[in-house]
């Protein structure tokens, strides 16, 4: 149909007899425009590159990789090679990200099956899930928003912006340097306890801000080490999913809102356009009942 | 690459993406355990899902850490 098992055929007689599984990076609908790009797209294996296995109207991007790697009690070993994991895990998003344009489904990392008869029988079981994800992403790409904030500036900008401290702050001119000192130490105090709610404010208002030009979102865990900024506190990590056609704009009202909270001491990070990671879900609970057992050929060893 | 762009990849490339459970599918079950040791070297861990579970009615709202 689309000539990658016959590809795939002399790659096989390449890689001599070396028992592979099959690992899937992700699934596009068909037809696809250039289906030789997806074919010289490199594998997370050297010298085994990416083709497309039909199934009704979609198409698996996948990749054999060795068996003696991949196999589940093989893996769990290699799993203890955080490099090596790394590594890979980079390799499956350099594949899922090297993709032509398009909608995609990306799978996840180390998603393995022993051929295509058991990865064509694994989709058809959720063929109906896998339109419903497509549906939703409708196209749509990932962009990573992270909101950091510097405490020492927000507490200056409060201190010179919130009525209540810029009241305590003139008042400590106008007394003995001995209660100044207790002032000043209050006014302190005080702009720490409003910083916490009033960064939390701001938060949400920044988020709601984007969310207006994103398809959806999926708030990010957030990770205490994260920072690389030392004075920098990231505030909120959320993922959007952004429609192809947006992306400038979801951009523009990033760099607006960027420009806007400066002074307040907030920056921002973005990633992307990546593949829809956060957005790649499908109901398993609904479908993965009533199915039969496999064939005994089917199932791995 | 920056380290903070590194950590954002590998948190999604590895425990983000369609999730297929059954018996034609071989490895993708043992990943979540397996997850947790590298994640242990990557980061420590104060999820914004935890934040979320302590600060019932509003799991609308970004949670947000304490100063």
């Amino acid at each position: 149909m689309i000539g990658a098992q016959t590809a795939a055929g002399s790659r096989r007689k390449k890689q001599g007899r070396e028992s592979t599984l099959l690992y899937l990076y992700g699934v596009v609908p068909l037809p696809v425009e250039t289906p030789e790009r997806y074919l010289k797209i490199e594998g997370l294996e050297q010298d085994r590159p990416l083709y497309l296995i039909p199934l009704d109207g979609l198409a698996a991007l996948v990749s054999k990789v060795p068996r003696r790697i991949y196999a589940e009690q093989a893996l769990k070993e290699r799993f203890q090679d955080h490099d090596w994991v790394q590594a890979r895990a980079l390799a499956h998003h350099r594949v899922l990200s090297s993709l032509p344009a398009g909608p995609l489904l990306p799978f996840k990392f180390c998603t393995l099956f022993t051929g295509e008869t058991a990865l064509l029988r694994a989709l058809a079981d959720h063929r109906t899930d896998l339109q419903a994800a497509f549906t939703a992403i409708d196209g749509g790409r990932e962009w990573g928003v992270k909101l950091f904030v510097d405490y020492g500036v927000f507490c200056s900008y409060l201190k010179a912006t919130l009525p209540h401290l810029t009241q305590l702050a003139r008042r400590t001119s106008t007394v003995s340097p001995g209660t100044a000192f207790f002032l000043k130490r209050k006014l302190e105090t005080m702009a720490r306890e409003a910083a916490g709610g009033a960064a939390g404010e701001r938060a949400r208002a920044i988020h709601k801000v984007i969310s207006r030009s994103a398809q959806a979102e999926r708030i990010q865990a957030i990770r205490s080490q994260e920072s690389d900024r030392p004075a920098k506190e990231l505030l909120s990590n959320v993922a959007y999913l952004v429609p192809r056609g947006g992306e400038t704009r979801f951009k523009q009202v990033i760099a607006e809102l960027a420009r806007r909270h400066t002074t307040a001491g907030l920056s921002f990070d973005v990633v992307g356009p990546l593949p829809p990671y956060n957005f790649a879900t499908i109901d398993m609970e609904r479908t993965a009942v009533g199915r039969a057992p496999l064939r005994d050929g089917d199932r791995h060893a | 690459m920056q380290r903070m762009v590194l950590a954002e990849l590998l948190d999604r490339a590895l425990t983000k993406g369609v999730v297929l459970r059954g018996d034609a599918v071989i490895s993708v079950a043992g990943i979540d355990l397996l997850y947790l040791g590298l994640k242990a070297v990557l980061a420590s861990t104060d999820t914004m899902e935890r934040l979320l579970g302590e600060r019932t009615g509003e799991t609308s709202d970004l949670p947000l850490r304490p100063l």
